[in-house]
């Protein structure tokens, strides 16, 4: 097994660690190993592989105790080199909470904002958009995406207008697991997108057959929700032990075991889970650090969870 | 999908309950006298009793649903438009119309129906005071689960045949608000569902004679 999974659009950068961490992070004394790093294809930029959604998880409302937990998880996320925050407007008051959020950690500059469109309506879209402006309070996004292709053709038109203007730095679209496969993809061969964001895990991987060929081959970054099936995975794997031969690529709990089986794949950019607690956090940004399985490693990790 | 977990719903009922206060008072008292109501019917009682259910749905969909409820789940809006509907239909036909008679018979319907009641006013929020504290605790007539359960038992007081026009709404909802609650494990709420089933089942299985003699 390769100490260190390297293809074309994988680069494991050891000299992008004194990138990876904030001004006034961790102890030199705690330093952990760095984060992989992989490029977005569109323009080379080097992001962490480990980001961290929001669905449930910073959808709290109005409560400050639970706002001010959520802060204490994004400065961990943040503490552990992550950059990438995705939301959705189906997420509730996650985005007013991360707006509170974000006013309350140290360099909240790290942050790789992404938000999405879920409207069928033109106008609509620029609402949200605006609401997300105002709540985050953030004058550009680095990436705005279409929601499961609701108006598609309206809303990435207009996005196209804001990257050129300088109000998006990034576009792409998403799908949630089943949704609109075949769609999806005809939009991904038509369109200059830079990112697509789409399901995948380790019992979930009809991606592997079209789609994440397709982002590799049309230059696109791929994000990963739901790489832990929203947790079924745990339900269904977690109280069996772990493999031993998991250490060898660094996993330690069936946290790390799903997400460098997602990260391993060559055509994944970046990974998105949501936890609520600052542990779980830590537990998964580890995965982002170390080596990652190869093809073989990988094909063992499929046998053995379909086997239980 | 429920997009929120069970802590922050809890969190949100604990912020309503504080916003309401002692709003709790007056609709402790308010299910009193209407529990009283349905037991020593008076002149005039079947109007009162529309009305404050009626009150209810229309507290709940303009206030907890769409002032607080909305802050977690996009959809609370319209949820909160049918509350309002159910309020009105009870306006309509309890307060307009007259057409409501909750007296009840000896009925096995009537019975459950009384047991709801019961259950919706008192056990409910009690059982939800020992699963989830006092601070989050439901009450009929302020906030969805006991009002419906309470809702549905009122109904199945109903002397002549169950008005199905009024119970679709709550029927509906204790069957997507079970799965909400299955889904956030939220144990003690499945008893709307379960109390949803067994109003289906005593509106069903109400004797035909007891419905068509009016007694």
């Amino acid at each position: 097994m390769n100490t260190h999974s390297v293809s074309r659009r994988r680069i494991l950068t050891l000299a992008a660690a004194g990138l990876a961490f904030p001004l006034g992070g961790l102890p030199l004394a705690a330093t952990p190993r760095p984060i992989a790093m992989c490029p977005i294809p569109s323009t080379g930029e080097a992001i962490p592989v480990l980001g961290k959604g929001t669905w449930i998880t910073f959808n709290v409302g109005s409560s400050s105790r639970l706002r001010d937990e959520r802060v204490k998880v994004l400065q961990a996320f943040f503490d552990h080199g992550g950059r990438m925050v995705g939301f959705s407007p189906m997420c509730g008051s996650a985005e007013d909470v991360m707006g509170y959020c974000l006013k309350r950690v140290r360099d909240p500059s790290q942050l790789f904002s992404a938000t999405k469109i879920w409207t069928s309506s033109d106008a609509e879209g620029v609402v949200q958009m605006q609401a997300s402006e105002r709540l985050w309070g953030e004058s550009q996004f680095d990436l705005q995406q279409v929601h499961n292709l609701l108006n598609w053709e309206f809303h990435l038109a207009r996005l196209k207008e804001w990257k050129v203007s300088g109000r998006i730095r990034y576009l792409g679209i998403t799908t949630t697991h089943g949704r609109r496969h075949s769609d999806f993809a005809d939009v991904m061969q038509a369109e200059p997108l830079d990112f697509v964001q789409l399901t995948y895990n380790i019992l979930d991987r009809e991606m592997e057959d079209r789609l994440l060929p397709l982002a590799a081959d049309r230059g696109q970054a791929v994000i990963v929700n739901r790489p832990f099936k929203r947790g079924g995975l745990f339900q269904s794997f977690g109280h069996h032990p772990l493999p031993e031969w998991a250490r060898e690529f660094g996993a330690r709990n069936w946290a790390q075991f799903f997400l460098k089986f997602v990260l391993s794949h060559p055509a994944v950019t970046c990974a998105i889970p949501a936890t609520s607690q600052v542990g779980h956090m830590e537990e998964n940004m580890a995965a982002a650090r170390g080596p990652m399985p190869d093809a073989a490693m990988r094909r063992r990790m499929i046998d053995y969870v379909e086997r239980l | 999908m429920i997009p929120y977990s069970a802590e922050p719903f809890l969190e949100v009922l604990t912020v309503y309950n504080q916003t309401v206060w002692p709003g709790q008072l007056t609709a402790l008292f308010l299910s009193a006298f209407l529990l009283g109501l349905l037991l020593f019917p008076r002149k005039g009682s079947n109007r009162v009793i529309s009305g404050f259910l009626a009150l209810g749905w229309l507290w709940t969909g303009f206030i907890f649903m769409d002032l607080h409820l909305i802050q977690l789940n996009w959809a609370a809006r319209y949820f909160g438009i049918v509350f309002g509907i159910q309020g009105l239909l009870l306006i309509w036909s309890g307060l307009i119309k007259d057409r409501l008679r909750f007296h009840g018979d000896k009925s096995a319907a009537s019975w459950a129906g009384l047991f709801l009641v019961v259950f919706a006013l008192i056990i409910y929020p009690l059982g939800a005071l020992l699963a989830h504290g006092l601070a989050s605790v439901q009450l009929a007539g302020l906030a969805p689960t006991p009002l419906t359960i309470l809702t549905m038992g009122v109904l199945l007081l109903c002397r002549d045949r169950t008005p199905v026009h009024l119970l679709v709404i709550p029927v509906v909802w204790s069957s997507a608000n079970g799965a909400t609650a299955w889904n956030l494990g939220l144990w003690w709420d499945l008893s709307l569902p379960v109390a949803g089933l067994a109003t289906i089942f005593f509106s069903i299985a109400r004797p035909r004679r007891a419905q068509e003699s009016g007694d």
